[in-house]
């Protein structure tokens, strides 16, 4: 595939960019700002009434409050780009979230595997940007990753907590069984044309497939390395 | 029942000032003893921040949680009646806008001061103090200035940390 050598500073330096470059950026950014915003609306608010104690529930609240912070960073880094506000909205835009927001969760136990797997994939998406060639995506992509590792290890520590217990560890082990097959559609399909484009420019420097296997060999040494559980064959 | 937006605002706007968890571990005085009796028949001081992780990791402390995301959801239901749901939620993300960087900063600081470093109480703390507040906003935009989630926000504003109540017992840190 032919790569393009580029590196774009500032959002002023945009406008001068190619437009399939300024595109691919765009899109992505607004992908960023509604999975985001929608991941803290489906899973994290909701997910408080389900925690154990006060403790849970404020440390749940506060990770919802910083999911709806990284909406926020890309959704204002979109404003500065021109990107229309409405189309970084999930239900203002007809972009539709990942597949993975249909997931319908009914527990505890299903919110902190949530953090442990669906947190693990953003983490590799959010890795992969950190060598983007658009430098203040670049920024916001190493702003967002500490939290997004407290809360992929929030994921962890829940859900080892949980597994203290014989009935802890069946609800976990269920959770994944639920979850985890619809886990890798998260990082597209192979060949993604989008991807292949990502890539050309540097804005993203891995392919889907290569995320995908990366995620799965993580995702398998927390379930059972960490967890000492069973991941499911990925659908 | 009136939502009054301007006083979220303002609730939101005090938020970068305050000392949240600059007074946690410290003895009451009197004025603080005082209102803080007005929230529980019993009042617990909680010496220091295990202690405090303990306390809100209580079972015991579901009821009384229970009873306030009612209270707290009924407040919200009211206020959506009178100015529109998006109006309300509106005004109330502007408590979690100028929140988010606030609490956290402070509660690290305040541990730092105990010698501590722990991310996850950190966050504990922050999330607390988020909620205390959005809850306070909300029920003083419903015209309820003397209602109880006002005066926890009030606590929390004075650099404490209302942590649980079990029983008859408000257990402060």
């Amino acid at each position: 595939m032919e790569t393009v050598s580029i590196e774009v500073k500032t959002v002023a330096e945009l406008a001068n960019a190619p437009a399939e470059y300024r595109e691919a950026a765009a899109k992505i950014v607004r992908s960023h700002a509604i999975n985001e915003l929608y991941g803290a609306q489906v899973f994290d608010e909701p997910a408080v009434a389900f925690a154990p104690t006060p403790y849970w529930k404020w440390l749940t609240c506060r990770v919802a409050m910083e999911e709806y912070g990284h909406h926020q960073r890309f959704f204002r880094l979109g404003q500065k780009m021109g990107i229309a506000p409405e189309t970084m909205i999930p239900g203002k835009t007809d972009k539709r979230p990942l597949s993975i927001f249909e997931f319908t969760m009914r527990s505890w136990p299903e919110f902190c595997v949530i953090k442990l797997l669906a947190d693990m994939a953003e983490i590799i998406q959010v890795e992969d940007l950190m060598e983007c060639t658009f430098r203040p995506l670049r920024d916001e992509a190493a702003k967002t990753m500490p939290e997004e590792k407290f809360h992929a290890g929030f994921g962890l520590r829940s859900c080892t907590e949980l597994c203290r217990t014989d009935a802890g560890r069946r609800d976990v082990q269920a959770a994944i069984d639920a979850l985890f097959p619809g886990m890798p559609a998260f990082f597209g399909q192979p060949h993604s044309k989008n991807n292949a484009l990502y890539r050309k420019w540097g804005l993203k420097q891995h392919t889907n497939e290569a995320m995908r296997a990366d995620y799965l060999e993580r995702a398998r040494v927390l379930v059972e390395d960490k967890l000492g559980l069973k991941l499911p064959v990925p659908a | 029942m009136p939502f009054d937006a301007a006083v979220v605002a303002r609730h939101a706007g005090a938020i970068e000032a305050a000392p949240w968890f600059a007074a946690t571990g410290l003895p009451f005085s009197d004025d603080e003893r005082g209102a803080l009796e007005e929230l529980a028949p019993r009042i617990a001081r909680v010496a220091g921040w295990e202690q405090a992780r303990a306390v809100a990791d209580d079972v015991r402390a579901n009821a009384a949680y229970d009873a306030d995301a009612r209270e707290a959801a009924a407040l919200k239901a009211q206020a959506g009646a009178a100015a529109g749901t998006d109006t309300v939620l509106r005004a109330l993300s502007t408590i979690v806008d100028a929140g988010l960087p606030v609490f956290f900063r402070c509660a690290e600081a305040a541990l730092a001061r105990a010698g501590l470093q722990d991310e996850e109480l950190s966050r504990v703390a922050a999330g607390a103090a988020a909620e205390a507040v959005y809850r306070g906003a909300l029920a003083a935009a419903v015209a309820k200035p003397t209602h109880r989630f006002v005066r926890i926000e009030t606590s929390y504003a004075s650099g404490r940390w209302p942590l649980a109540r079990i029983d008859d017992t408000l257990y402060v840190l």
